[in-house]
């Protein structure tokens, strides 16, 4: 998948603890959610996997039932493929919507769902789902959170985000040992021999970023063009003329060599043929690429890398686990954000019933009950 | 009503026919004779898991920016790589032949 630029958005600490706040700037106002960080136990009435457009609209309707949420994504930002994949594209077929951009239908469910005040567990993959003693469910993500919960929606669609890897026979070899496929801290390319790979923005950025950073740097790409922002390629250009890094064009990178960590980079070149560049390091830079990831493992029913579930609530073939939006499948399904929002309504139903065993519920209108912190008729 | 062949990763060759008057992509027509594409951004020019190479000299629409923005970060490409997704099917294209590039995912 290519990367499109991100919304404006930054995670701020907000004092001291295991806690920080997750901060949206939208039409100039702020909005602000809990995000948790590392090692931390959360317990909440619905275990929301994916923050995409379902999985947002999914804290709406199970907070009209007076649910909790806690949603996790791999990504470090809510939006899933909205605002991974196609924040600019305008999407035409979300009812009352003659034509909203992607980024703020995510924005507008971000504002919608504030006032039941979800959690956040971004930037983390959810790796285990264990049944506890009390029938609650643990999930335990990547980075250690423990989340407990009588209900868990997946709402993963398309799966985890993953970088995409170039097909170079060793490269998994040299993973951690010079191969990076994010550049986490910058830090770790001070002074060092770095070769990135790609031609879009995020390689045009860390490209920028690096060449003050790195000893040498060199930035390889397949073609003459390159597709990134025109300011960056102009900064891009310029570095190169004026010496300050290596671009290489027409041409890619097919081997990997060294002992106990990389030492040489093996460059194609349409014309000129193969040759070696000294490098410490190796950043492919080629997007990312949905993968349905650890949840294959948790004793689903899947068809074809889709969770079959009952169209009567969503419910998957585990008692307590819901399955919706793109990562579900049953007959006459279609991949709609809008089907998406259906199902959470639906799936909301059970799951309360599930974590409120023996209350009763009664269906109310918003019209009727008004939602604290939405706007009221006079703001309207 | 058109035919397209396809070759597989397997370098199997399908004579896929088609009708033209329903609006069909390339990436639509394999996944509807259930060969391995998957088509994952659903059209959009955004994942390239529809790349193929085109073998014979159709007419084919010139690629967009955002297909050639794609191509840019897909692997195996090469000169005749195009995103089956942004080839809509029409009767120029009878006789059509494309290879599935392999799976880079």
């Amino acid at each position: 998948m290519r990367i499109l630029p991100p919304l404006t958005h930054k995670i701020e600490p907000l004092s001291a603890g295991n806690y920080s706040r997750l901060f949206f700037v939208y039409s100039g106002m702020l909005y602000s959610f809990e995000h948790s960080s590392e090692q931390k136990s959360i317990e909440t009435d619905i275990i929301i996997i994916g923050a995409g457009p379902v999985g947002l609209f999914a804290v709406f309707e199970a907070g009209l039932l007076k649910m909790r949420c806690q949603l996790v994504d791999v990504l470090s930002q809510p939006g899933g493929q909205l605002t991974e994949i196609y924040p600019k594209k305008p999407i035409y077929d979300i009812p009352g919507c003659p034509g909203v951009l992607a980024a703020d239908l995510v924005q507008n469910l971000l504002r919608q769902i504030e006032p039941f005040h979800p959690g956040f567990t971004l930037g983390e993959r959810a790796t285990t789902v264990e049944k506890q003693a009390d029938g609650r469910w643990q999930v335990v993500t990547d980075r250690g959170t423990v989340l407990t919960a009588p209900v868990i929606f997946i709402a993963g669609g398309l799966g985890c985000f993953e970088p995409r890897k170039p097909p170079i026979d060793n490269i998994e070899q040299f993973e951690e040992k010079g191969v990076e496929y994010f550049v986490r801290n910058p830090e770790i390319y001070r002074n060092q021999r770095v070769v990135i790979a790609g031609g879009g923005d995020s390689a045009l950025d860390w490209t920028i970023y690096l060449a003050n950073v790195a000893r040498e740097l060199t930035l390889i790409h397949r073609r003459t063009e390159f597709r990134g922002a025109l300011d960056s390629v102009e900064k891009v250009q310029h570095l190169a003329q004026t010496g300050k890094i290596k671009i290489v064009t027409n041409a890619q990178v097919t081997g990997l060599q060294g002992n106990s960590k990389l030492e040489h980079v093996v460059v194609q070149h349409d014309t000129e043929g193969e040759f070696k560049l000294e490098a410490d390091h190796f950043v492919p830079l080629f997007g990312l690429t949905p993968k349905l990831g650890p949840i294959a493992e948790w004793g689903l029913a899947v068809d074809k890398g889709a969770i079959e579930v009952n169209t009567l609530d969503y419910s998957t073939n585990v008692p307590g686990i819901f399955a919706i939006g793109d990562i579900n499948t049953y007959p006459g399904k279609l991949k709609l954000i809008l089907c998406g929002f259906h199902e959470a309504t639906l799936a909301c139903q059970s799951a309360f019933a599930i974590a409120n065993p023996g209350k009763k519920l009664s269906f109310k209108y918003t019209t009727v009950t008004g939602i604290d912190g939405l706007p009221t008729t006079a703001a309207l | 009503m058109i035919t397209i062949t396809v070759i597989d990763r397997e370098d199997q060759p399908h004579a896929l026919e088609t009708p033209t008057d329903m609006g069909l992509n390339l990436m639509e027509l394999c996944k509807s004779y259930e060969l391995p594409v998957k088509g994952t951004c659903g059209g959009m020019a955004l994942c390239a898991s529809c790349h193929v190479y085109v073998l014979s000299e159709h007419p084919l629409p010139e690629a967009s920016e955002d297909e050639h923005a794609m191509l840019d970060q897909a692997f195996f490409v090469q000169n005749n790589s195009r995103l089956g997704c942004q080839i809509r099917l029409t009767d120029e294209l009878d006789g059509l032949n494309v290879k599935l590039a392999p799976d880079a995912e």
